[in-house]
């Protein structure tokens, strides 16, 4: 018995086969049944690439986006860290203007304003020459004068109550 | 069957843009298939559908609407799939590789997406790979004729015209094919 051929076979795929092909398949089981796996194979098949195909499709798409997304994303961490540095600084800023404010450094002029509580405005030049003289004359810097004057007093209330511990027979001597 | 979109009488020189671009959103998933199964190569596929579309758009003058535009698509597309074949004949390791790992991937997914059952999934799976086995044995040519018949579901005379080929040269290489499947089927 001659079983089909490859272009009777390939005919009945295309659905163009002839009656003696179709009383052929009807009689021949092992035609039949090589027949129904060619074309389940051949549907398998296309259904396979067919997916993957879309599958490799979509992922490429997907792709094709995700600079603009992840430009998107940084744009928006961008932004958000603004908003957020905006937020805590204008409470902050707001504080700093509602406090009042004393100049840091006085201006007038150190000497003057040390060594008299009077502006050197209305000081006489006699005045003015002898503050600007005791000035001249300190032993010890502008800035360290308060220091300087603790010291001086620590040291004086020492030396009083050195004094006040001598024995008064030792004094005498 | 995607429905093709044919223009009787016009030339595509007369296409504006706007509908260029229905075009390209009716076509581009037909035409990366093409591509995909032609080079198994998702990238590639993307860059030479893009390729398709400008070329068509470029010589869009030279359509005279005898072929519909997917025929006519697919044409430009097979084209441009023999060329970056041909150029990329060099890396063999990246072909045998990249194909060998889509293959088991493609069998896998068929077998677990068509057929539930253990048993069923383990014919479906070897049924799959004596078929991409068949298919792999035949020429560019071959191939070609195979997936725009069976995949695309274009007539003979529509592959003939894809193809730039006679409808008798399409009815070879399809029996060929059909053997090609006959012969891996005997040999399991």
């Amino acid at each position: 018995m001659n079983h089909l051929t490859d272009e009777q076979l390939t005919q009945w795929l295309e659905g163009e086969d002839s009656p003696q092909t179709q009383s052929h398949l009807a009689g021949c089981a092992q035609c039949r049944t090589e027949a129904q796996e060619l074309r389940d194979g051949i549907s398998r098949y296309a259904i396979a690439m067919r997916r993957q195909a879309d599958r490799a499709q979509s992922l490429c798409l997907a792709g094709q986006f995700a600079p603009q997304k992840a430009l998107a994303r940084h744009r928006l961490r961008w932004a958000a860290a603004t908003a957020l540095a905006l937020l805590l600084a204008t409470p902050t800023a707001w504080i700093w203007m509602k406090m009042p404010h004393r100049p840091l450094v006085e201006l007038q002029p150190i000497a003057t304003a040390r060594s008299s509580p009077q502006s050197a405005a209305a000081m006489s030049d006699d005045e003015l020459l002898e503050a600007v003289n005791n000035d001249l004359n300190r032993e010890v810097p502008q800035a360290l004068a308060p220091v300087s004057a603790i010291t001086t007093e620590r040291n004086r209330i020492a030396a009083a109550s050195a004094v006040a511990a001598i024995p008064s027979n030792l004094s005498a001597k | 069957m995607e429905e093709t979109l044919t223009v009787p009488g016009i030339s595509a020189s007369g296409w504006t843009a706007a509908e260029f671009d229905d075009i390209v959103r009716q076509h581009q998933a037909r035409i990366y298939r093409v591509l995909w199964c032609e080079l198994r190569d998702d990238e590639a596929a993307a860059t030479l559908t893009q390729d398709c579309f400008l070329k068509a758009y470029r010589g869009r003058s030279e359509f005279r609407g005898e072929a519909s535009v997917s025929t006519w698509l697919v044409r430009i597309a097979v084209n441009l799939a023999r060329d970056y074949q041909r150029n990329r004949r060099q890396s063999f390791w990246r072909r045998l590789l990249g194909s060998n790992a889509r293959e088991a991937e493609l069998a896998t997914g068929v077998a677990e997406d068509t057929a539930p059952r253990a048993d069923r999934a383990l014919l479906a799976r070897e049924q799959l790979q004596r078929t991409m086995e068949a298919v792999k044995s035949l020429s560019p040519q071959q191939q070609t004729a195979f997936h725009l018949r069976f995949l695309e579901e274009l007539s003979i005379e529509e592959v003939a015209e894809a193809m730039g080929i006679g409808i008798g040269t399409v009815k070879s290489h399809l029996s060929r094919a059909v053997n090609a499947l006959r012969q891996q089927r005997n040999k399991s």
